[in-house]
C-alpha cells in the first residue's frame, strides 16, 4: 500500500478526505483488505486514546458479521472454509477407515478364537499322527465331530473291507492304497520259473 | 507552543460524532450493500452504543444482544437514511428502541427512565462497561493501550500534539492548524505521520 492511501485513510477517518477522494477510497475498501484493516487500526487508535477501547473489541463484529453473512470475519474465514471444505471430508474418510480396520481386526480376532478353540482338539489329532504309528484310522474320539463323523466312518469301513476283500477285489484306487499296507500272503510266492533255455525240454 | 498548551487544557467544543461526511460516504457504501463499510462504522461506534445500552440493561452479555441487534436494524434500515440527521444520532435512537424493546419484551423496566434521548452526547459518560471484560481481555486492551501510550511519548512534540489535538479534543484540521500556526496540509501530514508511528507498534498486537 502506498504512503499516499494511508494519508488518506488517515484524512478519511478524521472527516477531513474531500468527496471524491472519499469516494474512491471505499471502492478500494471493497477490494483490498489491508486498505481496511488500516482504516481499522486507525479508528482503535483514536479510541485507545480516548480510553474508548472495548476488552474484546472484535466480539460484536465476529457476531454482526456472522449474523449478515452467515461467516466470519475475513480474518477467520480461511481457517472455516479449511475446515469445511478439507477437514469434513477428512474426517468422513477417517471415520470409514476407522470401521473398516475395525471390521477386519474384529472377524480376525474371531476367526483366532475359532481356531483356537478347534485346536485343542485338533492339535491331539495332528501329534497323534506324527507319534503314532501310521494309521489311516482316524481317533475314534476326534470323530465326535459331527462334521467328521461320516468320514471316520467310511475310512474305518474302507480298511475293515480291505482286510476281507481279495485283492482283485479291490478295485477302487482308495482301496487299493489303503489295503496294500495290511496284506501280507500267508505263503511266500512260489519263484518264478527259470527262463527258457534254447535246446533244452521243459519237464 | 503556548497557545496549543492553552488549547489542551481548556475544553473545545467537539464535532458531534458521526456528523462528518466519512460517516454518510460509509452510510452510502452500505445502502449499496458494501458490508466492510457497515464494519467500520461498527468500530467506530460500538463502544459508544454499549456505554448506552448498559444504561439501560445491566448485564454485559444482554447489553450485546442488544448491541447486537441494533446494529442489525440499522443495517437493515440503512436504505430508508436519507442523511436529514447525523448518522449516529439516527444509530443511537435505534439503539435507544431497541434497548428499551428488549425491557418489555423481558417485562422489565429501563433502569433510566429520566434519560433524554435525543441527546446522544447526555448518555455517554455514566454507564460503566466493566461486566463485559475478561481477563484476556483486558490483558490485550491494556497492552494496547500501553503501545499506544508508549509510541505517543517517542513521537516527536509536533506530531504528538497534533494528534492529540484531534483524537482527544475532537478538532478540526483547520481548528489545529490555527492553534499549532501552520498550514492544514502540514496538520494532514502530522497526524498522518503520528498514527503510522502508533500503528507500527500496535499492529503486531492484533
Amino acid at each position: 500500500m502506498t504512503e499516499q492511501i494511508s494519508d488518506q485513510i488517515s484524512a478519511f477517518i478524521d472527516d477531513e478526505l474531500p468527496d471524491e477522494e472519499s469516494a474512491f477510497l471505499l471502492r478500494r475498501f471493497e477490494r483490498d483488505a489491508d486498505a481496511r484493516n488500516r482504516a481499522l487500526r486507525y479508528t482503535m487508535i483514536g479510541a485507545a486514546l480516548r480510553d474508548e477501547l472495548l476488552p474484546d473489541h472484535t466480539v460484536l463484529r465476529r457476531r454482526l458479521a456472522i449474523a449478515l453473512t452467515g461467516a466470519p470475519l475475513p480474518a477467520q474465514r480461511a481457517p472455516a472454509r479449511w475446515r469445511s471444505r478439507y477437514l469434513r471430508p477428512l474426517v468422513g474418510v477417517g471415520i470409514a477407515a476407522s470401521v473398516a480396520v475395525a471390521a477386519i481386526v474384529g472377524l480376525r480376532a474371531l476367526n483366532d478364537t475359532r481356531v483356537g478353540a478347534a485346536g485343542p482338539a485338533a492339535a491331539p489329532l495332528q501329534t497323534r499322527a506324527v507319534d503314532a504309528p501310521p494309521s489311516y484310522v482316524v481317533p475314534q474320539e476326534v470323530a465326535d465331530a459331527p462334521i467328521v463323523q461320516p468320514a471316520v466312518r467310511l475310512t474305518n469301513y474302507v480298511v475293515h473291507h480291505s482286510e476281507y476283500a481279495s485283492r482283485l477285489s479291490r478295485t477302487s484306487l482308495r482301496s487299493n492304497v489303503v489295503g496294500a499296507a495290511e496284506i501280507v500272503p500267508a505263503t511266500p510266492p512260489p519263484p518264478p520259473p527259470p527262463p527258457f533255455q534254447r535246446g533244452t525240454t521243459p519237464e | 507552543m503556548g497557545s496549543t498548551e492553552k488549547r489542551l487544557t481548556e475544553p473545545v467544543s467537539r464535532h458531534p460524532p458521526g456528523s462528518g461526511a466519512a460517516d454518510l460516504a460509509l452510510i452510502k457504501r452500505v445502502q449499496q450493500g458494501d458490508k466492510s463499510a457497515f464494519d467500520l462504522l461498527v468500530v467506530k461506534y460500538q463502544h459508544k452504543i454499549l456505554k448506552l445500552i448498559m444504561r439501560y440493561v445491566r448485564d454485559s452479555s444482554e447489553a450485546l444482544d442488544v448491541a447486537q441487534e441494533a446494529f442489525l436494524k440499522a443495517y437493515r434500515a440503512a436504505p430508508s437514511f436519507r442523511g436529514e440527521s447525523a448518522f449516529y444520532t439516527w444509530l443511537y435512537r435505534i439503539a435507544i428502541n431497541t434497548a428499551k424493546n428488549h425491557l418489555v419484551a423481558a417485562g422489565r423496566r429501563p433502569a433510566h427512565y429520566n434519560l433524554d434521548t435525543q441527546d446522544p452526547e447526555q448518555a455517554e459518560t455514566l454507564a460503566d462497561l466493566r461486566d463485559l471484560d475478561t481477563p484476556e481481555g483486558i490483558a490485550q486492551a491494556e497492552e494496547i493501550r500501553a503501545a499506544v501510550n508508549r509510541a505517543i511519548s517517542d513521537l516527536p512534540e509536533e506530531l504528538r500534539t497534533a494528534i492529540l489535538l484531534r483524537e482527544i479534543e475532537g478538532m478540526s484540521y483547520e481548528e489545529i492548524a490555527q492553534t499549532m500556526e501552520c498550514p492544514v496540509g502540514t496538520v494532514r501530514s502530522r497526524i498522518f505521520r503520528a498514527r503510522e508511528a502508533i500503528d507500527r507498534e500496535i499492529a503486531p498486537l492484533l
